[in-house]
Parts: structure tokens; C-alpha cells; sequence
């Protein structure tokens, strides 16, 4: 409405015949003002404007990309969408890193604080390898944990390697961690026992984890929302805490850290057992030290309508069972885990003090044309080749 | 008072504390003249200028925010406080009304400010300029701020072909 009023303005003064349009070092700080994902558009308006958009991204932060792994027993795709590009693009993977010689390999995300480094993982009863790059087209081999896991908690905080959980109840190892300098010389890496994880994450299936350069944090995804962190130097885990999320009708909840500030996306909802429908999906920063939400205020909120666009499960009658949450940067990623018929990307703090702004983005067409692969996903501050 | 005259001729009384809000004029007014030339802004540009530094001269120096008032009262009005003007919301609000000029307006204000180095003024406008781009297709970029398209037909088929661009340019 606003432009069309402006337009109007334009058209009574004859402003557009006159020849004073935007060019020049004027063009290049507005361009330097505007969103990443507004870019593409910029560089396709002429010359002059491409020049700008170029130089513009030459010397701005990359907003993070989104990495998908689509893995089976027989074969691996990766592919990376690029908000600047707004597109995604298939990454070749050697035939070699495909299966990574794993016997049942299992491929998963691990949480980490290296800025462009790995994302994934894949462990076997044998091996536990590591990505060499954020989305495995090549692995590092090292020793698996001396404790046989399904499903563990990996972490990579700060150059330390460390799997909590998913070890077998019944011998008495739900919870125990290890932890190894993936990154140390030597060659060897040596798998430290450390404090086994607080009792309440022994036998919780769903934990949301996020590391810093000293401490892996971990969350329950759903109600009580029992929160703890792991400190890597002193190898303790801190007592306990539930964590209190000011929207009282929580379902669930994931953790990340973006811009050096840890970030609690939680679900709101409505409705009872199966009945339960989403209605609402915000963000707040929590304090790392109590594990306490530092503030009422709300860092992103998800427009309504994408809300529903979360929870549309086609039919199947999920709904919403748990939040994807991906975060780096100042930008995230929302999705359904069960049923990814779209990405959400929020850019907190957009351009023009006008808060958050927030895009749809279609999967890619191989996730629907291979619906048995398990599908694995990371966000990774990386737009540069090497 | 203070005279300023445009690129055209025309002259304007301003009040010190109005013309101020530039801080090239403040440094003239320091070692010279009380009559400022200023031959590269036409009156019509120096016109919405001085209306938005009189705004801002007059919520500055009076401010409505009780915090403030106590150091503007034991301060002479005419020394300027920039404390936080344009959190106070009266004042967002109104540049926000300022700003809904066209394009080529705008691009002659921010020139103009850039110029008198006023420095709220030249990040009002190009906070403005970038958000009317915010969501748009190129075609649309063009036609709002009156851009030859100058791509060949190729070049074009070839940006729409290309989904990567970023990538290639590393």
C-alpha cells in the first residue's frame, strides 16, 4: 500500500522521467543495507546493479547454509541450499564416502562449535567416523567409544569429541559419556570416561543438544524440558534443571547457538493426546549458566500461517512431533522432522530495524523421490569453496 | 540565525540549533560566515532538509521522554543532545512519514545529507531505499526505481539458468 502511494507521488511530479535513478556509491550502500536473501533479485536488475550485489557479498557474513544427506545402505546424496543463491545444489559424493565401508552404517547430526566443520557423523558397531567436511563427501576414521550406543548424543566442543547416552540400559551404561580430542596429534585417539549424564537424559529418547567451545548443553524435547550442560574441562555435568519456557502450552522444545547466544525454539499448542495441534513457534535466548530463558522478550516468532505450513503432516495424522531446529549466525532453520514438506528460514533482525523476516524453502526433489533414505540434516556457516 | 543559500538562489533563515543537525555547517559556522553557500543543493532538496532537521533540532533539544528532561532543563536549548533520538517513537513515527517520497527524491536527500554530513538523516534514507527492495523480483527492482534493464537477451537467459551465482563467484 505504501508503494503504491509512492508511486502515486512518483507520477505527479514526473519523477520518472527524470534521470536521477539510484547508481553509483549511493546504490552500493543501499545495496550493503539490503538482506542476504534479497540479493539474487539485486544482481539480476542490470549491470551496475550486479557489480554492486557482487562487491556487497564479497565483503558481508554469509548467511549459513542448510546441508541435507540423504542416506541409505546403498548410497548417499548430498545437497546444500544456499539462501544467497536461493537454490539448491547437489554435491557430488566420491562412490567411497558414499557407504564409508560401515557395515550398518548409521549416518546422524552432531552438535557442534567448530564454524565450518563437520556436521554429520556415522557409527557402527566397529567404527566411529567423522565428517571431513560439513557434509561427509570424506570421512576420518577414528576409534568407536569403548561403550557399544545406539542413537548417542555427539558433540563436537571445541576440538573434543564427546558421545553421552545411548548405551545399553541393561549393562548399566544408559548414560555414560566418553570423550577423545578428535583433533589432537598423535594419530590415536584416546576415549576418556567421564560423569555419566544426569539420570533424566539416561533414558529420554529425544534430547536437543548444542555446544560451545568448552560445554555441550542438552534439553528434553518435550515437557518436563530437563536441561543440563556437560563441561569438558572439569568433565561434570551441572545438576539438573527444568528448563521454564514462558509460553505455558510448550509441547516442544530444541536448542542451538547462533551468534555466540544460545537459543531455545520452543512449540506451542492446543489440544489434548493425539488432538494436540500446533499454534505458535518462538524463539528466546537462555542464560548458559543457570539454563534460565534470560528474557521474556521474544527473539523470532514464526508467522501463523507458516505455523501451519510446520504442522501439515498430509494426512498422516502427526501433526507436529517434534521441532527441527537449525541455527547459526543470526539465521535459522525450522522444520518437521517426520514429515519435511518445507524448511522455514528465519533472518533475525532484518534489514531496516523491521525484525525478523522469514522464507519458505522447498526441499529438494530427491527427498520425495526417496522416501525410504533417512534423511540428515546440518547448518553450517560455509559458502566458500576450498 | 543562519543563512543558507541554494544551489539556486534561494536563501533560508534557520535557526542555529535547526542548521546544526549538520555538522559541516557546525564546523563553517565555527571558523567563518553566518551566510553559507551550499551551490550543489537545490532549493527544493535544501527545503525537506531543513524540515527534517528542525524536527529533529526541536525533539532533540526538548525532549518529551521525563529521563531526559531533567539535562535538558539544566542545559541552554541551545546545545543539542543526540541522546537516543530516534528511539523516541513520536520521532520514528514521523520519519517514517519524511521518508514517503519517490525514489529520485530520496536519492537527491541523501546525496544533500550526505553532503552537510547528517548522518541520521543519510541512514534514514538508505534504510528506506533498501527496504523497497525487501521481497521483490528483479523486474519489479526495475520498475520501481526506473532502471534500463541493459543484459543482452543471452546474459539474461543465462542468469536465469544460473542457480548458483554465489558460489561461482568465490
Amino acid at each position: 500500500m505504501e508503494m503504491a502511494r509512492n508511486c502515486d507521488r512518483e507520477a505527479e511530479d514526473g519523477g520518472g522521467g527524470r534521470n536521477s535513478s539510484i547508481h553509483g556509491d549511493v546504490l552500493e550502500e543501499v545495496v550493503s543495507r539490503v538482506s542476504a536473501l534479497d540479493l539474487l533479485h539485486v544482481s539480476r536488475v542490470s549491470r551496475g546493479w550486479r557489480t554492486a550485489a557482487i562487491s556487497s557479498l564479497l565483503c558481508r557474513r554469509r548467511p549459513p547454509c542448510l546441508l541435507l544427506r540423504l542416506q541409505s545402505r546403498r548410497r548417499a546424496s548430498a545437497h546444500v541450499y544456499d539462501p544467497i543463491s536461493g537454490a539448491w545444489r547437489d554435491v557430488p559424493i566420491p562412490p567411497e564416502a558414499s557407504l564409508h565401508g560401515l557395515d550398518a552404517p548409521r549416518v546422524a547430526a552432531l552438535a557442534s562449535s567448530l564454524s565450518g566443520g563437520p556436521r554429520f557423523y556415522a557409527l557402527s558397531s566397529s567404527k566411529l567416523a567423522l565428517a571431513a567436511d560439513p557434509l561427509g563427501t570424506a570421512w576420518r576414521d577414528l576409534e568407536p567409544p569403548r561403550c557399544w550406543r545406539t542413537d548417542p548424543t555427539v558433540a563436537l566442543v571445541g576440538t573434543r569429541l564427546v558421545v553421552a547416552g545411548g548405551g545399553c540400559a541393561l549393562e548399566g551404561n544408559a548414560g555414560s559419556v566418553e570423550m577423545c580430542d578428535a583433533y589432537g596429534g598423535g594419530g590415536g585417539c584416546w576415549w576418556e570416561p567421564c560423569e555419566a549424564m544426569p539420570e533424566a537424559f539416561r533414558l529420554s529418547p529425544a534430547i536437543s543438544a548444542a555446544a560451545s567451545e568448552r560445554r555441550l548443553y542438552v534439553v528434553e524435547r518435550e515437557p518436563p524440558f530437563g536441561a543440563s550442560w556437560f563441561d569438558t574441562e572439569t568433565r561434570l555435568w551441572c545438576p539438573t534443571r527444568s528448563l521454564s519456557v514462558p509460553d505455558p502450552t510448550a509441547r516442544h522444545v530444541a536448542i542451538g547457538f547462533s551468534n555466540g547466544r544460545l537459543l531455545l525454539a520452543a512449540a506451542g499448542g492446543s489440544g489434548m493426546g493425539w488432538g494436540w495441534a500446533a499454534e505458535s513457534v518462538r524463539v528466546w535466548m537462555v542464560e548458559e549458566e543457570t539454563l534460565e530463558v534470560a528474557s521474556e522478550e521474544v527473539v523470532a516468532e514464526m508467522p501463523r500461517e507458516m505455523v501451519a505450513g510446520l504442522a501439515e503432516d498430509g494426512g498422516g495424522g502427526w501433526g507436529l512431533p517434534s521441532i527441527g531446529f537449525l541455527c547459526e549466525s543470526g539465521f535459522a532453520y525450522f522444520y518437521n522432522p517426520v514429515y519435511l514438506k518445507e524448511f522455514f528460514l528465519c533472518e533475525q533482525q532484518a534489514a531496516g530495524g523491521s525484525g525478523c523476516r522469514w522464507e519458505r524453502i522447498a526441499p529438494p526433489a530427491c527427498v520425495e523421490q526417496r522416501p525410504i533414505d533417512r534423511v540428515v540434516l546440518g547448518c553450517c556457516q560455509n559458502g566458500r569453496r576450498r | 540565525m543562519i543563512k543558507l543559500v541554494s544551489g539556486d538562489g534561494a536563501e533560508f533563515e534557520v535557526e542555529e540549533e535547526v542548521a546544526f543537525q549538520s555538522k559541516i555547517i557546525k564546523d563553517i559556522v565555527a571558523d567563518a560566515d553566518d551566510v553559507i553557500p551550499l551551490p550543489t543543493v537545490s532549493s527544493k532538496v535544501l527545503i525537506q532538509v531543513i524540515e527534517y532537521c528542525r524536527k529533529h533540532a526541536a525533539v532533540n533539544s526538548f525532549p518529551l521522554s521525563p529521563s531526559s528532561s531533567a539535562a535538558a532543563a539544566a542545559s541552554s536549548s541551545s546545545s543539542i543532545s543526540y541522546s537516543k533520538p530516534v528511539s523516541d517513537p513520536a520521532l520514528r513515527a514521523w520519519d517514517n512519514e519524511f521518508v514517503k517520497l519517490n525514489n529520485s527524491s530520496l536519492f537527491d536527500i541523501v546525496i544533500a545529507a550526505n553532503y552537510l554530513d547528517i548522518e541520521e538523516l543519510v541512514d534514514l534514507v538508505l534504510e528506506t531505499v533498501a527496504d523497497r527492495i525487501k521481497g521483490k523480483q528483479a523486474q519489479e527492482i526495475r520498475r520501481q526505481f526506473n532502471i534500463e534493464n541493459d543484459f543482452t537477451p543471452e546474459e539474461e537467459e543465462a542468469l536465469r539458468r544460473e542457480n548458483s551465482w554465489a558460489f561461482q563467484n568465490n
